[in-house]
């Protein structure tokens, strides 16, 4: 369990942005996955698909119940990221990842939800199209063109954010 | 291959296959570029039209860039406790175990256990003096016995209680009654003698001696019996006879 929780995590808060969302959406997953692994079985994939497979799903719901209540309430239109404060001084490299992080993260939350997570199953999850289909139950070609519009995207706010490439 | 080149803009000019490569088809196909799923021919067509096109280059490095560093990311550190928290969640929560005969003892500790203990203690004790202030000298621990002497003092103790308050009551009926009549003799009487034969109310007491009946009040037994309730007359017939 503790092998997989860190994925779970990281997955919550790039797609949500918010550690406290992200630390109750992993709670929620494992008591979802521990309810459910009867009926998980090795033949329909790997374990960690399945389970970026439960991981995804919650967050489709977060993601319309959350959207259900920004409509609901109009003065927040945009969801708020916050930004990971870190604790201690870091060395120039690891600062630079931090920060680098910190901008993906904004121009993450600039994406739509489908461009968003295939995306961060691509790029920062490091899942292959085959494993990323099965996820998101879409055709590879979907898969594929929803990635490559998504890099493209993320690229231009990034750009515009002035995040310079490597 | 020929439907693929087809598919993906391949003309034939002047006898062989040749990628005519546009700027939205550098767009299309940039990911598999990146991710190196393009066949040799499609990526020599892309670097060929990436090389004489500057808005295709300037693509292919800015995208190319960025997802090179979005995929060295390092993964975010959960926060601490979290997996605990999960644990605890699915697995419930389990008090860590205290070896040894001291496991039971923070039970002890407990508001709950201690107000139990002083209760027991304190039930213990009454108990206790009722039946040792019962038979001096000697208790009898039997439930038997307990039970009937708790039961003995108990109802000694109730019609004690319905005594004091039926003797109460008569001395309250009896002290509400008496300044209800006139002061007798206190001032002579202005009033003109009555005729021989009409009593009048307003004249004093023909004599201390004579009885209350004469004197305008009832006798106390007489009153007190009047006002008793049923139910206080029934308790003092009731009343044990070996009341001290």
């Amino acid at each position: 369990m503790r092998r997989h929780t860190r994925r779970v995590y990281n997955l919550c808060y790039r797609f949500t942005g918010n550690s406290a969302a992200a630390e109750d959406l992993s709670q929620e997953v494992f008591i979802r996955v521990y309810r459910t692994l009867p009926t998980y079985e090795s033949a329909q994939g790997a374990f960690t698909t399945w389970l970026t497979s439960v991981t995804r799903n919650l967050l489709v719901d977060h993601y319309r119940r959350s959207r259900r209540d920004r409509l609901t309430d109009s003065i927040n239109a945009l969801p708020q990221f916050e930004e990971r404060p870190s604790p201690v001084r870091l060395p120039d490299s690891l600062a630079q990842a931090t920060e680098l992080s910190a901008q993906v993260q904004r121009g993450l939350a600039k994406l739509s939800p489908e461009l968003r997570e295939a995306v961060i199953l691509r790029d920062l999850q490091g899942l292959e199209y085959e494993e990323i289909r099965a996820v998101l139950k879409v055709p590879e070609g979907t898969v594929k063109s929803r990635i490559n519009r998504g890099r493209i995207e993320l690229a231009r706010i990034l750009e515009e954010m002035g995040v310079r490439p490597a | 291959m020929r439907e693929s080149s087809k598919k993906w803009g391949c003309v034939r000019r002047s006898g062989r296959n040749r990628m005519d490569w546009s700027c939205t088809l550098t767009e299309e196909r940039l990911s598999d570029m990146l991710d190196r799923t393009l066949m040799p021919e499609e990526s020599a067509a892309f670097s060929a039209h990436a090389a004489g096109c500057e808005s295709c280059a300037h693509l292919l490095v800015q995208v190319g860039g960025f997802v090179k560093q979005v995929q060295q990311l390092p993964l975010l550190e959960e926060p601490p406790f979290l997996a605990s928290r999960i644990i605890a969640v699915t697995r419930g929560d389990r008090a860590p175990a205290t070896k040894g005969w001291l496991a039971w003892s923070p039970a002890i500790w407990q508001t709950r256990f201690a107000m139990g203990i002083v209760t027991v203690a304190a039930t213990f004790l009454i108990v206790l003096h009722a039946v040792s202030s019962g038979t001096p000298g000697k208790f009898q621990f039997s439930p038997a016995s307990l039970y009937h002497d708790a039961n003995r003092r108990i109802h000694l103790t109730y019609a004690r209680g319905v005594r004091f308050v039926n003797d109460l009551r008569v001395v309250y009926e009896i002290q509400s009654r008496l300044p209800s009549q006139p002061e007798p003799a206190l001032e002579p009487n202005p009033t003109p003698p009555s005729k021989e034969g009409q009593p009048d109310s307003h004249a004093p007491p023909k004599s201390l001696n004579s009885p209350p009946s004469q004197r305008g009040f009832p006798e106390a037994g007489a009153l007190a019996v009047l006002t008793f309730p049923l139910e206080t007359q029934s308790a003092l017939e009731e009343m044990p006879r070996s009341l001290p």
